[in-house]
C-alpha cells in the first residue's frame, strides 16, 4: 500500500489530533466537451470515451492503492466532470465511494457545465450520492459568452436549471465579470437573472488572464482589454451589494452562499483543513503536526496513468511547509475569508507562535483600518476586500520580522529539524 | 638610453573623431613599433569602457624608435591626453611633460572648442605647436581654408602646416621629420637634483601602482629610493622601464626621458597626477610646479539597490580608488534609500563612468541621487559651511546667503547658431562675457555660468539647438552668489531626502511640477492615498494625488492554485528590494533613475 508522499507517519499522527476537522477529498476530471475555453488555465483535454473509460480505472487503482483518513467532502471538478457519460460518471463516484472512507453525511460536488446538464446525467449524479452541483453558468448575456468561447448560450443555463432543480441539491452557479467589452449594465443583467433562479450559493470570479492562455496572448497582441481596475471594482463592489440584499452572504472574497449553504469542502482550503486528492493535477495537502505538506500529480493524463500503472506514486512535487511559509499560507488563506481568523486558528496551525504577538505585528494594518481586530477575531476590512492581495502581502511583511525571530530560536534551541527543506520535485523515469 | 639631443617627447591634441588614433597608429607603423596592418584600432585606448564611449579617460604613452632622414635614430614619446573636460588636470600634466604637440585638425571640420582650450594648455606650458590638417582625402576636405585657420590661430606661417592623410598615410613622414625638426629636446640635466612628474598611474593587483613619469632633471634608477613631494611618503623602486605597447625593463631613467617606475606602492593616492618624485640621494629642495590636489566638482548619493550589498559597494568603491585617486567618498544615510556613499567626482562623465564600472566589474547596480555641485553657504553667525548633499542645507532662518561655483565656458558655433545658443545660455542663468572670431564663418563665444547648469544636459542641448556644430569646454572661475533654495519631494508628508534638489528660486516651479508629476507617474498605486508635494521649507510649490489602489485581488485560489499564488508572494518579497519605503509609501527604485533623466 501507498501512503500520501511518504508521509504514512504524519497521517497518523494528525488523525490522533481529536478535534482535527475531516479530510476533504478533491478529484480532477481532466476532461471537457469541446474546444477548450480560450480563458481557461486548468488542466483539461478534449473528452473521449476511450480516454475517460482509463482515466476513471486510473483513478480507482489509484484510490485503492492509497491510504486515505476519514472524509467528509467530495468534489469533483475539472475539467467538466458532466462530460462522461451517465454510467461513467455513476462508475466513477460509486466506487470511490466504496473504497475510500467516505462519511455518511458527506458533502459532494460535481461541477457542471450547462451544455452537458441532461436528464440522464443528472439521475446518475443524484442516484450515486451526490449532493451539491456547481453549475458554470458564467454570465447571462449572449455577447460574453460568446467573448468567454463558451459552449452553451443562455437558454442552455435555463435548461440545466430546470432540470437540476427537480432534484434536491444544494446548487451553486459560477458568474464571471471584467470580461472584455462587458459594462457594468451587462454584470448588474447577469447578477440579478441568476438571483432571480435563487440558487443556494453563487460564486463571482474575475476575469484573469491566465499566462499560456489564447486570451493572455490576445492581451500581449493589444486584440483584447481588461475593463480596468476602475470597473472591475465597481463591478465587483455592486454585486457584493446586490447579493448580500439578495440574503448571500460573503464568506470568501469570491463566494456568497445563503445562510448555511456555503461549500464545505471549499472552505476546507482556506481554513487550512486537509484534503487528499486524485487525478491528473491534482493537489493535496496534509497538515501537521510536525510536517505540513502539499503535493501535486502531474499535469498530464498518460504521466499520471503511466505512473499508476507502473506501481508508482505519482507525485510530481512534494513540499513540506517551513514556519514561514505556513503562515504565509495562514495569511494568504485565513484574510480571504470574510472571517478572518482568532486566536485559537492561530495555535492550531503555527503552533510554534505566540498568538498575541503574531497580531501585534499587524498594527500598523489595524491602525489604517485595512485589518479589523474585533473581539479577538482578524479579518480584511470587508470594503477592503478587493485590494486584499495589496493587504496580505503588506501582512505577510509585517508578520516577517517576528516569523524570522522565532525561526531563529528554535534553530538555536535545537527544535527546527527538517523543517526548513526546499520543494522537492520528483521526475519518474518514462513521464512525458 | 639615448642622449637627450635625441629625445622628442610630445602629444597630440585633437578633437573626438577627428583622427588622433589613426594618427597614433600610422606613427606606430612607420616607427616599426607595430607592424604594418596589424589592424587593432586605437592601440592607445586600453580600457573596454574607453573603447565603447570613445574617449581617453586615463593617459597613456608609448616610446618609439625613429630613424631620421639625417640617419641618426630618435626616441618618441607620445603621451596621450585624456580627452574630456572633466579631466583638464590630467590633460595640462600630461602636457607639463611634453616639449611639443601635434594640432591635430579634420580638414572638414576645422578647429573645435575643446581643441582650442588644450592647445591654450600646451602654449601655457611652453609647447612647440605643429599644425596639422587631416583627413584631406576626403572629399569634402578643405584643406587651405583650414590651414589658414590654423596659422592665424597659433601665429604661424601657412607654410608651417603639413597636411596628411592618417588613413592613406600620406604626409605622415613629414609629421615624423617634423617632429625631430621642430620639437626641441628636452632640456633638463642628469646631474642636477632628481626632479620627475608623474602624469599618469595605474593600480595592478599583481605588481601594485604603476606610475608613469617624466624624468625632468635627475636620474631615476632601480633600488633608488625616492620621495613624493604631496604625500611626503618614501619607497624604494623595484623596476623602471619604458613604455612600449607593453612596459619593457630597463636599469634608470635619466632626464628628459618618458617611462615607468614600481616601488610596491599599494595607493594611487600616493602617486598623484603632477605631483613630483625626487631621489633621496640627489634631493631636490621643491616640486615642479603646477601641482594641484583635484578637487570633486559633482557629488551624488551612492547607494546600493539591494541594501544588503553596502559592505559590497564598500569594498567595490574601495577598490577603484585604487586605480582613481580623484574619486572621493564617505559613507552617509538616508532615510529613503538606508546606507550608501556620497561621492565626488571631476564631472559627470567621471561619475557616470564609476557608475558603470561598479556595475561591470563588481555586478553592483547603483541608485544614484540628482548630481549636484558644492556649495558654500554663510549662516547668520558668520560661519560657512561647505554643503555636498542637499539634505544637509542648513535650516532657511539660519542663513545669510549661499554661494555656488561659477565657470567661464567657451563655445565655438557657426554664425547661424549664435542666437540660439544665446538664449539656451541665458535660460541656464549665463552671462555673456566676450565673442571672438575664430575664423570667417565661427565665432568664439564667452560666458560665465554657474556649474550646475553646465553639468547636467547643457552639452546636449547646445548640440541640438547648433545641430552639432557647436562645441564647448569650460573651466572653474570660482564661487558666486546666487539665490538658491532647497526644494524637497514630500510623499504623505514626509520628505524624501534622496530627491531634494539645491535649485535657482527661478527655476523651482517648473522643476517642482516635473519633478511631481514623473513622480505621479511612476509610484504605482497603494493601498493608501498618495499625495506628492514639492516644497521649499513648509511652502508646497506643486501636487499631485496618486489615487488609492481599486483593484489587487487574486479572485481564485482553490486546492490547486495555493502554492503557485504563495510562490507569487514570496516573489514579491523578493521584487520588494527594488522599492524604497519613505512613511508607508513604495516608491520604485525607478523612479530615482527617472529623476535624473527629467529635462531641467
Ligand atoms: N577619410 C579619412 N578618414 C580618417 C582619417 N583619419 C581618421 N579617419 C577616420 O575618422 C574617424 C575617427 O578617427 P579616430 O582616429 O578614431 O579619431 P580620434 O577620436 O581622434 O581618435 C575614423 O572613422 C577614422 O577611420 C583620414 O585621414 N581620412
Ligand atoms: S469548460 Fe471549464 S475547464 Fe473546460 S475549458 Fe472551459 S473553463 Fe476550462
Amino acid at each position: 500500500m501507498w501512503d500520501i508522499s511518504s508521509t504514512d507517519s504524519v497521517f497518523r499522527e494528525s488523525e490522533k489530533l481529536s478535534d482535527s476537522p475531516k479530510y476533504g477529498c478533491y478529484v480532477h476530471v481532466p476532461f471537457c466537451a469541446g474546444e477548450k475555453c480560450p480563458y481557461c488555465g486548468f488542466y483539461s483535454i478534449r473528452y473521449s470515451p476511450e480516454s475517460a473509460t482509463e482515466y476513471i480505472e486510473t483513478v480507482l487503482q489509484h484510490a485503492r492503492s492509497t491510504e486515505v483518513p476519514v472524509i467528509d467532502t467530495l468534489y469533483f471538478g475539472g475539467g467538466t466532470p458532466t462530460s462522461l457519460s451517465p454510467e461513467a460518471i455513476s462508475r466513477l463516484i460509486t466506487k470511490l465511494k466504496s473504497i475510500l472512507p467516505v462519511e455518511d453525511n458527506s458533502e459532494i460536488t460535481v461541477e457542471a457545465n450547462p451544455e452537458t446538464v441532461d436528464n440522464e446525467t443528472t439521475e446518475a449524479l443524484f442516484e450515486a450520492g451526490v449532493n451539491r452541483v456547481s453549475l458554470g453558468a458564467q454570465s447571462f448575456r449572449p455577447a460574453q459568452l460568446k467573448t468567454l468561447g463558451r459552449r452553451h448560450d443562455i437558454d442552455k443555463i435555463y435548461e440545466a436549471y430546470e432540470i437540476l432543480h427537480k432534484y434536491p441539491f444544494s446548487l451553486s452557479f459560477d458568474l464571471i465579470f471584467g470580461i472584455p467589452r462587458q459594462s457594468v449594465r451587462d454584470w448588474e443583467i447577469s447578477l440579478d437573472k441568476a438571483i432571480e433562479l435563487g440558487p443556494d450559493h453563487i460564486s463571482i470570479y474575475c476575469l484573469s488572464f491566465e499566462s499560456g492562455t489564447p486570451f493572455a496572448d490576445a492581451l500581449r497582441m493589444g486584440a483584447i482589454y481588461p475593463v480596468g481596475d476602475d470597473v472591475e471594482r465597481e463591478m465587483y463592489d455592486l454585486a457584493s451589494s446586490r447579493l448580500t440584499v439578495a440574503d448571500y452572504g460573503r464568506y470568501e472574497i469570491s463566494n456568497f452562499a445563503k445562510p448555511k449553504c456555503e461549500s464545505r469542502h471549499n472552505l476546507k482550503y482556506w481554513t487550512g483543513a486537509g484534503y487528499i486528492a486524485f487525478g491528473p493535477a491534482a493537489h493535496g495537502y496534509i497538515p501537521g503536526p510536525p510536517n505540513w505538506t502539499r503535493y501535486a500529480f502531474p499535469s498530464n493524463l498518460e504521466e499520471y496513468t503511466l505512473l499508476i500503472n507502473s506501481g508508482r506514486e505519482p507525485l510530481a512535487a512534494v513540499e513540506k511547509l517551513d514556519l514561514q511559509k505556513r503562515s504565509a499560507e495562514f495569511l494568504m488563506l485565513r484574510l480571504r475569508l470574510d472571517h478572518g481568523f482568532s486566536e485559537e486558528e492561530i495555535t492550531a496551525h503555527l503552533p510554534e507562535l505566540e498568538p498575541a504577538e503574531y497580531i501585534a505585528a499587524l498594527q500598523p494594518l489595524i491602525d489604517d483600518n485595512k485589518i479589523l481586530l474585533e473581539a479577538g477575531q482578524v479579518r480584511i476590512a470587508p470594503r477592503d476586500m478587493f485590494i486584499s492581495d495589496a493587504i496580505i502581502f503588506r501582512a505577510v511583511e509585517l508578520t516577517d520580522p517576528y516569523i524570522k525571530e522565532i525561526v531563529t530560536k528554535r534553530k538555536s534551541a535545537g527544535s527546527e529539524t527538517s523543517m526548513l527543506e526546499y520543494s522537492t520535485r520528483f521526475r519518474f523515469p518514462g513521464g512525458s | 638610453m639615448a642622449d637627450r639631443e635625441y629625445i622628442r617627447n610630445f602629444s597630440i591634441i585633437a578633437h573626438i573623431d577627428h583622427g588622433k588614433s589613426t594618427l597614433a597608429d600610422r606613427m606606430l607603423e612607420l616607427t616599426g613599433a607595430v607592424e604594418v596592418g596589424r589592424h587593432e584600432e586605437q592601440l592607445l585606448d586600453n580600457m573596454e569602457l574607453e573603447r565603447e564611449r570613445g574617449i581617453t579617460i586615463k593617459s597613456h604613452a608609448v616610446k618609439m624608435d625613429y630613424t631620421a632622414t639625417d640617419g641618426d635614430t630618435y626616441e618618441f614619446n607620445l603621451i596621450d591626453t585624456p580627452g574630456h573636460v572633466d579631466f583638464t588636470y590630467e590633460v595640462s600634466r600630461s602636457l607639463a611633460a611634453c616639449e611639443g604637440a601635434l594640432l591635430l585638425v579634420d580638414a572638414t571640420q576645422g578647429i573645435e572648442a575643446q581643441t582650442i582650450s588644450n592647445l591654450y594648455l600646451a602654449m601655457e606650458n611652453d609647447l612647440e605647436i605643429i599644425p596639422v590638417v587631416n583627413k584631406i582625402d576626403m572629399p569634402t576636405a578643405r584643406p587651405e581654408d583650414i590651414a589658414v585657420e590654423l596659422a592665424d590661430f597659433i601665429g604661424c606661417e601657412i607654410t608651417d602646416v603639413i597636411m596628411v592623410s592618417a588613413k592613406t598615410g600620406e604626409g605622415i613622414p613629414d609629421v615624423l621629420e617634423a617632429i625631430v625638426g621642430r620639437i626641441p629636446p628636452p632640456s633638463g640635466n642628469s646631474d642636477s637634483p632628481t626632479k620627475a612628474l608623474i602624469f599618469d598611474s595605474f593600480y595592478d593587483s599583481y605588481r601594485g601602482v604603476v606610475v608613469y613619469i617624466r624624468v625632468v632633471d635627475g636620474e631615476i634608477a632601480v633600488r633608488d629610493h625616492i620621495r613624493f613631494f604631496a604625500s611626503g611618503k618614501e619607497f624604494e623602486v623595484d623596476e623602471v622601464g619604458y613604455l612600449r605597447l607593453n612596459l619593457e625593463k630597463t636599469d634608470k631613467l635619466s632626464a628628459g626621458e618618458v617611462g615607468y617606475i614600481m616601488a610596491s606602492i599599494k595607493n594611487v593616492g600616493d602617486a598623484r597626477v603632477g605631483d613630483t618624485i625626487t631621489t633621496l640621494d640627489n634631493i631636490a629642495d621643491r616640486p615642479l610646479p603646477g601641482y594641484k590636489t583635484v578637487k570633486p566638482m559633482v557629488y551624488s548619493g551612492f547607494y546600493p539597490a539591494a541594501t544588503e550589498d553596502f559592505e559590497n559597494l564598500r569594498s567595490a568603491i574601495e577598490k577603484l580608488r585604487l586605480n582613481d585617486a580623484s574619486l572621493i567618498f564617505e559613507p552617509e544615510t538616508s532615510a529613503a534609500l538606508g546606507f550608501g556613499f556620497r561621492c565626488g567626482f571631476l564631472g559627470l562623465l567621471h561619475l557616470e563612468i564609476t557608475q558603470e564600472r561598479l556595475f561591470r566589474e563588481y555586478g553592483l547596480d547603483i541608485v544614484a541621487t540628482v548630481p549636484n555641485v558644492e556649495y558654500r553657504v554663510v549662516k547668520n553667525d558668520g560661519e560657512t559651511v561647505l554643503v555636498e548633499n542637499p539634505a544637509n542645507m542648513p535650516d532657511a532662518v539660519d542663513v545669510d546667503y549661499i554661494e555656488e561655483p561659477f565657470v567661464e565656458a567657451e563655445i565655438i558655433t557657426p554664425h547661424l547658431y549664435v542666437s540660439p545658443i544665446m538664449d539656451l545660455v541665458k535660460d541656464r542663468r549665463g552671462e555673456y562675457i566676450a565673442t571672438e572670431y575664430v575664423d570667417p564663418d565661427r565665432v568664439l563665444l564667452r560666458f560665465s555660468i554657474p556649474l550646475s547648469e553646465v553639468i547636467f544636459d547643457f552639452f546636449d542641448k547646445m548640440k541640438t539647438v547648433s545641430r552639432g556644430y557647436a562645441s564647448f569646454d569650460y573651466h572653474i572661475t570660482g564661487y558666486r552668489k546666487a539665490d538658491l533654495v532647497r526644494l524637497d519631494v514630500r510623499v504623505n508628508g514626509d520628505i524624501v531626502d534622496a530627491l531634494s534638489v539645491i535649485i535657482h528660486r527661478d527655476r523651482t516651479y517648473d522643476w517642482g511640477q516635473k519633478l511631481v508629476s514623473k513622480l505621479k507617474e511612476l509610484i504605482p498605486r497603494q493601498m493608501y492615498e498618495v499625495i506628492i508635494q514639492a516644497a521649499i521649507g513648509s511652502r508646497v510649490i506643486s501636487r499631485a494625488r496618486r489615487a488609492p489602489l481599486r483593484k489587487n485581488v487574486t479572485a481564485k485560489c482553490y486546492g490547486g492554485d495555493i502554492t503557485r499564488k504563495r510562490k507569487l508572494l514570496e516573489r514579491q518579497k523578493e521584487g520588494k528590494r527594488r522599492m524604497k519605503m519613505v512613511g508607508n509609501v513604495e516608491i520604485p527604485q525607478d523612479a530615482f533613475f527617472a529623476i535624473l533623466k527629467i529635462e531641467r
